[in-house]
């Protein structure tokens, strides 16, 4: 078994006046292996490289056959932290009762990711969906750069940039009709008991900052911190209720 | 001796010869480092626990996220879900590779949804190429047809899984793992073809612990370039920013100077520092570095409710340690294990004891993890050390004395005593 080994490395063969091992072979085992770890090992540290004009280019040519395998960024978290909350309100419009409208209204975010000890087994898809449209939302804002970066690229990675480019926006629209219609009806009925016909949805889009760390730390207690101040990102406004059928 | 102008018959002068001679030798050592890279790499088939360890939480992670939204697979996957069939196949490109898409009825997404299920729970259990090949297509189906579902783990599982697919990744963990490895062992030595499999096997592991050390470079230097990464205050706005922190004592933790400041320094330092304490020749220290950034994912499953994430993490964690490494584990727990026999056996008769220590000691020596055990590599040229050969013998031996390890017939190793160190 030894000899065998060793005559694939031909050192063993030399020693024993044997004949050595044929470089051509040898080099038909490492080259086209070498070449393939060199590309894939070149293709990841350009998707992962800062931006440059030279990255760019380079990019949109490897990206049609690599771009399914390596286009997610990985700084995650950074360079900026996101330094508040986001709170997302959905509310819906019920068909009128004698002439009055009649709206209810949830917490989306609460409503959508599992609290407390679930969390530890329990990934809610939903939140991460609802995340995806938190990064939509500020994207489709009027005047946004395309290219801003949020900071909030934890989020943005929670689907694809292809969903939250500029591209895509109005074709993902009629997508989150049916994603907030298909919440509204199933918090109406199963947290309310209220089966009555919805007419519209809306949501609402919200900023609770973070109290700054320094403040934080003046030594009073937590009860004594000032309200956060709470901003309007983006508004929906009333979009017809898209009946889903898989519900 | 030629001169360096290659004209025949000429001697070159004496300071000539010897630059030609000190180039020979180093030469001599560049191909020796050549040739023992080489023989590394296609000698035998490295990172087999660390491989069967992936292959386990990958397809825990997969299992986690098929099974925990199984009640609203329809909304999230399904054809009249939140993205129609049609919808998707307007707007998504390379549509048709999702076998979600081929397609349109109820029964037959329930089908091939199960099908994903139960691909990736075999694959999580048994592994081998064809199931990973399976779970690979499922998994890539399912990700195309609800990416907005998705966290950061999806693009290092997919590449994962494809690198995988060359590698042996059932040697350990598996029903059949035993034979498997006996098939190894068996094949170890036979043929240039296996030679080529084995080389394919160490490049793929090798491109997966780049991906993994990349994804950590490119992590902790983006977080540099932030202002809370730069003042340590970035583990109390991440904290603070989620949606509804998960536990009460994370939001205290975080309020503390320290602690915030540590954490903070701490993560980038990890991950900034990834490959080179993933490349360290100190075992203690890869092994320090595989429980670190375990930990570090670990917490981020509460704090962040980032669970498949952090699974598809911890198992690109396992492949940072070699076999030696795994084995030297098992060899501190069982000698943990001893230790407490050892104490138990402290109140028997002495001629258990000496027994009890003997079992333990053949056994743990027994656990071999080399699919080749009997084989050397090539020796290094003069004045070279070989990094591959570790030092069996911290003195030279008597040359009447037996050897340190002594191969028994079934292939196992079993340990003798070493003889007394030589006065002096």
């Amino acid at each position: 078994m030894n000899a065998a080994m060793w005559r694939t490395t031909g050192r063993d063969a030399e020693k024993r006046g044997q004949e050595a091992p044929d470089t051509k072979r040898l080099l038909l085992v490492w080259v086209p292996l070498v070449a393939v770890v060199t590309v894939m090992c070149s293709v990841c540290l350009l998707f992962n490289a800062p931006p440059s004009p030279l990255r760019s280019a380079l990019v949109k040519r490897a990206d049609a056959v690599f771009g399914s395998w390596y286009s997610q960024s990985w700084n995650l978290f950074g360079p900026q932290v996101p330094e508040g909350t986001w709170e997302v309100e959905l509310r819906a419009r019920f068909a009128h009762r004698q002439g009055e409208p009649d709206t209810r209204e949830w917490d989306l975010t609460e409503e959508t990711h599992p609290s407390g000890g679930a969390r530890l087994l329990h990934q809610s898809k939903e939140g991460h969906m609802l995340n995806c449209f938190v990064e939509y939302a500020l994207g489709a804002r009027p005047g946004t750069d395309p290219d801003e970066d949020t900071s909030l690229r934890m989020l943005r990675t929670k689907c694809r940039d292809d969903f939250v480019s500029p591209g895509a926006r109005t074709p993902s629209a009629p997508m989150w009709d049916r994603y907030f219609s298909a919440h509204a009806r199933e918090l109406a009925r199963d947290r309310a008991g209220d089966t009555r016909r919805i007419e519209a949805v809306r949501v609402r889009l919200r900023i609770r900052e973070v109290p700054p760390f320094e403040e934080r730390h003046t030594g009073q207690p937590p009860a004594a911190e000032p309200p956060a101040a709470v901003h309007d990102m983006h508004d929906t406004g009333w979009h017809a209720y898209v009946p889903v059928a898989a519900r | 001796m030629t001169a360096a102008n290659g004209a025949k018959g000429v001697r070159a002068p004496k300071g000539a010869r010897a630059v030609e001679g000190v180039r020979a030798v180093e030469c001599a050592r560049a191909a020796g480092g050549v040739r023992a890279l080489s023989f590394r790499f296609a000698a035998r088939r490295h990172r087999l626990v660390g491989l069967a360890a992936l292959r386990l939480v990958l397809g825990l992670a997969a299992l986690e996220f098929y099974v925990t939204e199984y009640g609203r697979r329809h909304l999230l996957w399904g054809p009249e879900g939140y993205v129609p069939l049609d919808t998707f196949r307007g707007t998504v490109p390379l549509w048709s590779t999702s076998v979600y898409a081929w397609g349109g009825s109820p029964a037959y997404f329930e089908t091939v949804h199960h099908l994903g299920i139960l691909v990736a729970a075999a694959f999580c259990v048994c592994g081998g190429r064809a199931l990973t090949l399976l779970h690979g297509v499922f998994l890539w189906s399912v990700q195309l047809r609800g990416g907005q579902v998705l966290d950061h783990g999806h693009v290092l599982a997919r590449l994962l899984l494809l690198f995988l697919l060359f590698a042996t990744c059932d040697a350990y963990l598996s029903p059949w793992a035993s034979a498997r490895r006996a098939r190894l062992r068996a094949r170890a030595c036979r043929g240039s073809w296996n030679v080529f499999r084995n080389a394919v096997h160490n490049c793929a592991v090798f491109l997966m612990v780049f991906q993994v050390c990349a994804v950590y470079f490119f992590a902790g230097l983006w977080k540099l370039l932030g202002p809370r990464w730069r003042d340590g205050t970035a583990f109390y706005y991440v904290v603070r920013s989620l949606e509804a922190p998960p536990v009460a004592l994370m939001t205290g933790l975080a309020s503390v100077v320290w602690i915030t400041v540590l954490v903070t320094y701490a993560t980038v330092g990890l991950q900034v520092a990834f490959p080179v304490l993933a490349a360290s020749g100190h075992r203690g220290v890869r092994q320090a570095t595989a429980l670190g950034a375990t930990a570090m994912h670990l917490g981020i499953v509460p704090l962040a409710g980032l669970l498949h994430s952090s699974l598809v993490m911890i198992a690109a964690d396992c492949l940072l340690l070699r076999d030696s490494d795994y084995r030297a584990a098992a060899d501190a727990a069982a000698g943990v294990t001893a230790g407490a026999a050892a104490g138990a056996a402290a109140r028997a008769p002495r001629r258990f004891r000496t027994e009890g220590r003997w079992a333990v000691r053949g056994r743990r020596r027994s656990c071999t993890m080399d699919p080749c055990p009997d084989v050397r590599p090539p020796a290094a040229p003069a004045g070279t050390r070989h990094p591959a050969v570790p030092p069996t013998r911290r003195h030279p031996a008597p040359a009447d004395s037996p050897p340190a390890t002594e191969s028994a017939a079934d292939g196992s190793t079993q340990e003798r005593p070493l003889p007394p160190r030589p006065s002096g």
